[in-house]
């Protein structure tokens, strides 16, 4: 022990340093002074009785009286005295010199500054953040419809941009913090969940387009007691700290007697919005007109479609004279249901928290469905006075029943239903009779599948699997000292299954019908270790030192397997396709990732009133190079709380008063692009022989993209804590971004990685809140504000043709560029339609082809010479919003309660795909009502360009035509809720809700909702495919505490 | 509380201890590989990671030899487009070449090249290791890797007119620019470099060349190089030795009676199977999913975006069938039906390219031939008339060697053979009586003419026109030839074209 007594005097020495040098005016004081002070409620302005006030110092205590008021002696008047009430929130106060305080306690039903927040390395309380913090409890999301807590952070978190894929249950959420900081490597946030890193990002694979699965489900959103975003000041994860931490805690046991838990919830999702498309006569007319803009033409109308004019005894009259709303036909309101039981108990050797969780929410369509089992079991074991042990495990398994949601109309139900025409049937009627069989339909001459056949035998399943265990044990040596370590495992495995039968649907490369099936199975073993040391001096110095180090190792494998043309329908598993082999395929990977952190950090304060945060990391990860490899990431924040100056200690108004400014360094090592760094083989097989070659010129120097922000902020509260303002601003830049290079042919391997850009991010965040309360009525009204900008400083190309980076995507085309944000939309600009050959005399379209009355008129940007090519092309839109956030209400009137949040977004643009889709007018498929004032030779003034069949002219090249804006404010949820009084013996408590979603939203956009992301990827921002929109939903809950 | 372990701090202190040791353990710990990859290391231990590493370094041309065939073909007077054809494949056909266009990109060969080199790099640590691997293999691994390494420059610089010299193993990207070497110096240097692995059948051991499909017959390679610098003497010895002396199993590709008249067409089934006539063959595998995009550009029923030329179809039509007693059905087991089709058999029927098609037991898996027996006997039969032996040239042409032809003097010893024109039953090609003009050229012109029929669609053509119009210093042999697909002089495109092509820097095509 010899050892540990010279390493704390050192640290002594150090204290009594800094002691000597800040806090002489505390010496030579003889005669003990005191203090006299009121305690009131915050927001009532009651005075409170019984408040315990104590000398943090010497432990001298007292008691307010009725009217709130104390009397306290104190070794001086630099002390810190303690204030606390069971049911409110508990204060630490420096008197900084003052005789007579007044303080107001928040009830801690309230959110309030002294609120803790969780981070990585321990807790700390939310008054004294150096970095930018942001805090949700439990009271956020208890009324929620959510299936995971990804899916309530939308506005809630300042400077974070939550966007849920879709309105499919369980459908995962894309998140943000402060921007993108690389080109190719991972946008989203680390999550920490009970200590453990649990990686979401991973299973970006999938049979099914337009589904990724969702880990976040590994918790149930009912046992989680809060949620802490951490934006800034990350360096102690090193390499994965770029994109900010986003730390779920669950419940433990706080209580001592045994506590017992049930909630159940019911309810229904309303269908969407119906599109306005073609009804079945002005389908015929466009059909006719698309039939005659074909060249050559295919024959003659009369033949080719005899039905077509009502000719009863046509063979086909039945199949294709219908009337058919095919949004009616696949849109179905869908049941929600949810049943949580939880169990706390133990004494004071060891607590025990068991809780389970039942799932069950339907799609918007048939067949659609989330049904998921959670297990939660956690708990504390006291072994000694000072070692403890922490296990905690979690289980989910979670079963999606959902189609294909992406670009491919002919599997995605909803780009069907939009294009299949109204006057097909979705089931077979008899040639002769007419009547209705009960088998599904075929698609007919138009070349759209059947939506009805997509959702009733179309199979695709998700059973994913998850498993997250550890085990924390913490050794206190006395006061100061605490050593803990934890090791865990993350495992999840995630089996799919498809199946697209050929009946009713279209048949895409000679496949009839095809299975599949995908297993995806990853892996995580971690280990954190760290020893802390806490002091306090009496003279008001509070140090916390912190060192230790993390391991963690990932590894992520697939397998994926498709097979062609079974026999028949019924025939639905791998091994029944083709006997031609080339018609299957199989493919798999098999990725791991290491990564060592060794990490200090030292946080000190003087008196609550001057703070220094300081932490470095330096660490290793087997992404890149050796040469790379260790970096050192350091960080350093300070804060002044000018509200305990003298100059400003004695206002009664203000409450707190907190300057921050903080500097970082952080990296992102979660990128498969640095596989560019290394020199490696790839295998291709060819007559059972895998061949071996090289797929790059590897780039040596390729290294961690390394980000840097300067934060500054206040954090301000005022009328006893009435009103609290929390306002950030910030700039980072990753300069050293990896830029895709195309290197010139001779060099065989045209793609390049290397350091060659800079990305900057500027962005301010605000949030606010405030509370007012009149008698029993209590109201709130809070919100948050965020604006960021990320842009493209430089990019330095190595072949000199190179200007930017054009990344196509389905239908699209993104452009990263110099001076302009990353990812924008690329295109052409039109300008309405031309009316006459005459106007588009020698116009040359983006085809190359000479443009005609009709044809769109596109701007001809440069050049001049009436030639629409690659050089005319602009961009055309930012997915990004330009400021986006929330706002939320609470109005409470004795039992009851009503709380409101609305959400808004402004400034993003779309790309809308459905409507590309469905005014292309480049094929027979149905389309939208806007395409009645297409241009035709009677209505040359059409707004629409004309019905052309293939599209020759271009005329729906990616183009201005397609991108919308998608700003919107939406209401999100509103709820009320009502709390019986408890009844002695039977239960504790009962609290009955109605929760509304997405009630009401204001947007101008036209597709089904302006709130969806394609991928959690960063590339698909905007790009509206067709994903199940998110409709008003109602719920009808109680929760039960006995 | 009462204590009731005696558990102490130490146990933390020691499981720290081990997960820091844990860190630093091994020197591999971060070597962590992203998926199905190796690296160099472990991918060149065994003789077998020899052959697996040649094989991979002529996979590029599995994107590659598609692309040649389209650019010789609508460069030459071989394909036009339809009406389906695309703006790329427009422009090929225009003389016309952006840099967008994809069928420019030669980054395929140079991926050969690197290959190429990375195996020539570590191929002495596997002798190394493999005990297996004697001097004998790597002399003919090293052998088979130069040859491959050179005809990719060939054709670089016959595509570009020069080609960027990649010395070494290229490990990271090269700081300045590269160093440029003209088709002549190229030629010389590739000469130099292949020379040492050419050993003569008749001189004791003799080394055998790996034939797995891919590889160029080295020899013929040595040969063609030569023939290209106009060195007859050498191109005759080479191509010679290439097809007479084929490593151990003499005189194995000699266009013998195996696909003789209506079996001719199997040359196209199965290619990479047929050691008798396909030396080199870049194969499709069916069963892994890997699609040779030419049936589907050029089938009828299919995207339909190249047709054949009238003129090539012509050229078959005018030939004459032995077996017909000359009745003028035109060359019935090359031409119509097997080299191109007809969508029917109407006269209005839309020509359609066939060759790529007949293999209909691999739908859209056809492999591609780089060079077969045919090829090379014409090479020779074209340095044979050069070296003042027109008579054994015209008999390989024709009816090939018998046990009673005469032979050249310098070059005795001759396998019999059926000859390229006897193979398809035609009409043998003779110096008509009294004929007063350049009977080498005459000669040479025959040749030349075979070759667009028997080698159609092969990626031949354009290579064919260079060589000839450069060695007799005539650009119009190429510009008359190729711009009579446009009309005749006097039509403007016919002109622009013609005039295009009469400057001979505009054959290579711009290094994207």
């Amino acid at each position: 022990m010899t050892k540990r007594f010279s390493y704390s005097t050192l640290l002594n020495l150090l204290i009594f340093f800094i002691v000597c040098s800040i806090a002489l005016p505390g010496y030579g004081q003889t005669t003990e002074p005191s203090v006299k002070g009121v305690i009131t409620e915050s927001g009532t302005g009651h005075p409170l009785k019984q408040v315990s006030i104590s000398v943090n110092s010497t432990g001298v205590s007292t008691e307010t009286d009725s009217l709130g008021a104390f009397t306290l002696s104190v070794p001086d008047l630099e002390a810190e005295i303690i204030v606390n009430l069971p049911g409110y929130n508990k204060r630490n106060i420096f008197l900084n010199g003052r005789e007579n305080i007044t303080v107001s306690l928040v009830s801690d039903i309230y959110w309030s500054l002294d609120n803790s927040y969780n981070n990585p390395l321990g807790s700390d309380v939310v008054r004294d953040a150096v970095f930018p913090v942001t805090t949700l409890s439990a009271a956020d999301f208890s009324f929620s419809k959510a299936t995971s807590f990804d899916q309530v952070l939308q506005g809630r978190v300042p400077g974070m941009l939550s966007i849920q894929q879709s309105g499919m249950p369980g459908s995962r959420t894309f998140m943000n913090i402060r921007g993108i900081s690389s080109l190719y490597g991972r946008a989203e946030p680390v999550l920490f969940i009970d200590g453990m890193i649990h990686d979401f990002a991973y299973a970006s694979n999938s049979l099914m387009e337009g589904f990724n699965l969702n880990p976040m489900e590994i918790v149930d959103i009912d046992d989680i007691s809060d949620i802490s975003v951490l934006k800034d000041g990350l360096s102690y994860l090193g390499a994965a700290g770029s994109n900010g931490v986003i730390n779920v805690n669950t419940e433990q046991k706080g209580e001592t007697s045994t506590v017992i838990k049930f909630s159940t919830y019911g309810g229904v999702s309303m269908v969407p919005k119906k599109l306005d498309l073609l009804d079945p006569t002005d389908f015929k007319n466009y059909f006719i007109d698309q039939f005659n803009s074909r060249t050559p033409s295919p024959g003659s109308f009369d033949v080719l479609y005899p039905w077509f004019n009502g000719d009863q005894n046509s063979a086909q009259y039945y199949k294709y004279n219908n009337n058919t709303d095919w949004q009616d036909e696949i849109y179905k309101p869908a049941a929600l249901q949810k049943y949580h039981f939880f169990l706390k108990g133990g004494d004071d050797i060891a607590t025990y928290n068991i809780s389970t969780g039942f799932l069950s929410q339907k799609g918007l369509y048939d067949n659609s469905k989330y049904t998921r089992f959670n297990l939660r079991i956690n708990g504390k074991i006291s072994i000694t006075d000072k070692f403890s042990i922490t296990p905690n495990a979690k289980l989910s398994l979670a079963d999606s029943y959902l189609p294909n949601q992406g670009y491919s109309a002919w599997k995605n139900p909803i780009l069907s239903a939009v294009l299949m025409p109204p006057t097909m049937a979705p089931y077979t009627r008899d040639a002769l009779t007419g009547d209705v069989l009960s088998y599904v339909d075929n698609t007919g001459i138009y070349n759209v599948s059947n939506p009805v056949a997509i959702v009733n035998n179309a199979i695709g399943t998700n059973r994913n699997y998850n498993f997250l265990a550890s085990v924390n044990a913490q050794y206190k040596f006395n006061e100061h000292f605490t050593v803990a370590t934890l090791v865990g495992l993350d495992f999840n495995n995630a089996r799919e299954n498809i199946f697209l039968p050929d009946i009713g649907m279209v048949q895409v490369d000679s496949a009839s019908n095809s299975p599949g099936d995908f297993v995806n199975e990853f892996r995580s073993s971690q280990n954190h270790s760290s020893i802390t040391y806490t002091t306090n001096t009496a003279s008001g110095h509070s140090i916390v030192l912190n060192g230790g180090f993390r391991y963690m190792k990932n590894s992520y494998k697939y397998d994926k397997g498709i097979d062609l043309n079974t026999p028949s329908d019924d025939f639905k598993r791998l091994g029944q396709g083709s006997k031609y082999n080339f018609l299957r395929s199989t493919t798999g990977d098999n990725r791991e990732l290491i990564w060592t952190s060794y990490f200090g950090s030292a946080k000190y304060n003087f008196r609550n009133k001057y703070f220094i945060d300081a932490n470095v990391s330096y660490d290793g990860n087997s992404a890149v190079n050796s040469d790379n490899r260790f970096n050192y990431y350091p960080s350093i924040g300070a804060a002044w709380r000018a509200s305990s100056e003298s100059f400003l200690n004695q206002a009664s108004w203000l409450e707190d008063l907190k300057f921050r400014a903080s500097y970082s360094i952080t990296g992102n090592m979660f990128s498969s692009v640095y596989d560019y760094s290394k020199l490696y083989y790839v295998s291709r097989r060819i007559d059972n022989l895998g061949y071996l070659s090289r797929e790059v010129i590897p780039n040596n120097d390729l290294s961690l993209e390394k980000k840097n922000t300067i934060n500054g902020g206040l954090d301000l509260s005022i009328l006893k804590q009435t009103v609290n303002v929390h306002l950030d601003m910030f700039k980072s830049s990753v300069n050293n971004l990896i830029v895709q290079q195309t290197l010139l042919s001779t060099f065989g391997f045209r793609n390049y990685f290397d350091n060659g850009g800079k990305l900057s991010t500027t962005g301010i965040e605000a949030s606010a809140d405030t509370r007012l309360q009149i008698g029993q009525i209590s109201w709130t009204l809070g919100g948050s504000f965020s604006k960021e900008k990320s842009q493209i400083e430089d990019i330095i190309f190595i072949d000199a043709n190179t200007k930017n980076v054009i990344t196509n995507i389905e239908g699209a085309q993104l452009i990263t560029s110099k001076g302009n944000p990353v990812n924008a939309f690329y295109g052409y600009k039109t300008n309405g339609v031309f009316a006459s050959d005459a106007e588009a005399a020698g116009m040359i379209g983006p085809k190359g082809v000479e443009l005609k009355a009709g044809d769109v008129r596109f701007v001809d940007l440069v050049g001049g010479d009436n030639i629409i090519n690659e050089a005319d092309k602009t961009i055309i839109g930012d997915p990004y919003p330009d400021f986006f956030g929330s706002l939320s209400t609470g109005l409470s009137y004795k039992r009851f309660e009503l709380s409101a949040l609305f959400t808004y977004s402004v400034g993003n643009e779309i790309f809308n795909y459905v409507r590309y889709k469905a005014e292309a007018m480049d094929s027979y498929s149905n389309q939208s009502t806007t395409v009645l004032d297409r241009w035709t030779s009677s209505n040359t003034d059409g707004a629409l360009p004309k019905a052309a069949f293939g599209d020759p002219a271009g005329n729906s090249v990616f183009s201005d035509r397609w991108i919308e804006d998608g700003s919107y404010f939406r209401l999100k949820q509103l709820t009320v809720n009502y709390t019986l009084p408890r009844l002695a013996g039977i239960y504790k408590g009962i609290t009955i809700y109605v929760t509304g979603t997405n009630l009401l939203t204001l947007t101008k956009y036209t597709g089904y909702d302006p709130d969806f992301m394609y991928m959690n990827n960063p590339y698909y921002m905007g790009v509206d495919y067709g994903k199940i929109p998110q409709t008003k939903s109602f719920i009808l809950g109680i929760k039960l505490d006995l | 509380m009462e204590k009731r372990s005696r558990i102490t701090p130490y146990f933390l202190v020691i499981l720290a201890a081990v997960m820091f040791a844990a860190n630093s353990c091994s020197d591999n710990f971060y070597e962590q590989l992203a998926g199905d990859r190796i690296t160099p290391e472990q991918g060149f231990q065994t003789s077998g990671d020899l052959l697996r590493s040649l094989g991979g370094a002529m996979l590029p041309l599995q994107d590659f030899m598609p692309k040649l065939i389209m650019l010789d073909g609508l460069r030459s007077d071989q394909m036009d487009v339809t009406q389906y054809a695309d703006a790329y494949f427009r422009a090929i056909n225009d003389q016309s070449f952006t840099v967008d266009n994809p069928f420019i990109d030669g980054s395929d060969l140079y991926k050969v090249v690197i290959n190429c080199n990375e195996i020539l790099a570590n191929i002495d640590r596997v002798a190394e290791k493999d005990r297996n691997v004697d001097d004998y293999i790597l002399h003919y691994v090293k052998g088979a890797v130069i040859g491959l390494r050179s005809w990719a420059y060939f054709t670089i610089v016959r595509i570009y007119g020069e080609a960027a010299y990649i010395e070494g193993n290229m490990t990271s990207l090269p700081k300045g620019d590269q160093t440029f070497l003209s088709k002549d110096v190229m030629i010389d240097t590739l000469i130099n470099q292949i020379t040492p692995y050419i050993h003569d059948s008749n001189v004791g051991k003799e080394y055998i060349e790996i034939r797995v499909s891919g590889y160029p017959n080295t020899k013929a390679l040595l040969g063609e190089l030569y023939l290209e610098k106009n060195d007859y003497g050498n191109a005759v010895t080479y191509l010679k030795m290439s097809c007479e002396s084929y490593g151990n199993l003499a005189s194995m590709l000699k266009v013998d009676k195996s696909f003789i008249d209506k079996s001719w067409k199997n040359i196209f089934v199965g290619s990479k199977g047929i050691l008798t006539e396909n030396i080199s063959v870049i194969p499709f595998a069916s069963t892994e999913g890997q699609v040779n995009p030419l049936p589907q550009w050029m089938l009828y029923n299919d995207q339909y975006m190249v047709k054949p030329t009238q003129i090539l179809a012509d050229n078959f039509k005018a030939q004459v069938q032995l077996k017909d007693n000359g009745q003028g059905t035109g060359d019935v087991y090359r031409g119509l039906g097997v080299t191109y089709g007809k969508s029917d058999t109407s006269v209005t029927g839309e020509p359609f390219i066939l060759k790529y098609g007949i293999d209909q037991g691999e739908p859209y898996s056809t492999d591609i031939i780089i060079s077969r027996a045919a090829d090379i006997h014409l090479l020779l039969a074209e340095a044979l008339n050069r070296s003042g032996e027109s008579a054994s040239a015209l008999l390989l042409l024709n009816a090939g060697f018998n046990s009673l032809s005469p032979r050249p003097a310098v070059w005795a010893r001759w396998n019999n053979n059926q000859g390229i024109r006897g193979r398809a039953y035609l009409k043998p090609k003779l110096i008509p009586v009294g004929y007063a003009g350049d009977l080498t050229e005459l000669v040479e012109d025959y040749i030349i003419d075979e070759r667009t029929m028997e080698l159609a669609f092969e990626g031949k053509r354009w290579f064919d026109l260079v060589r000839i119009a450069d060695r007799r210093g005539k650009p119009e042999f190429l510009a008359d030839k190729v711009a009579a697909k446009f009309g005749v002089p006097g039509d403007t495109k016919y002109d622009a074209i013609h005039a295009f092509l009469m400057n001979p820097a505009n054959w290579n095509l711009p290094i994207k």
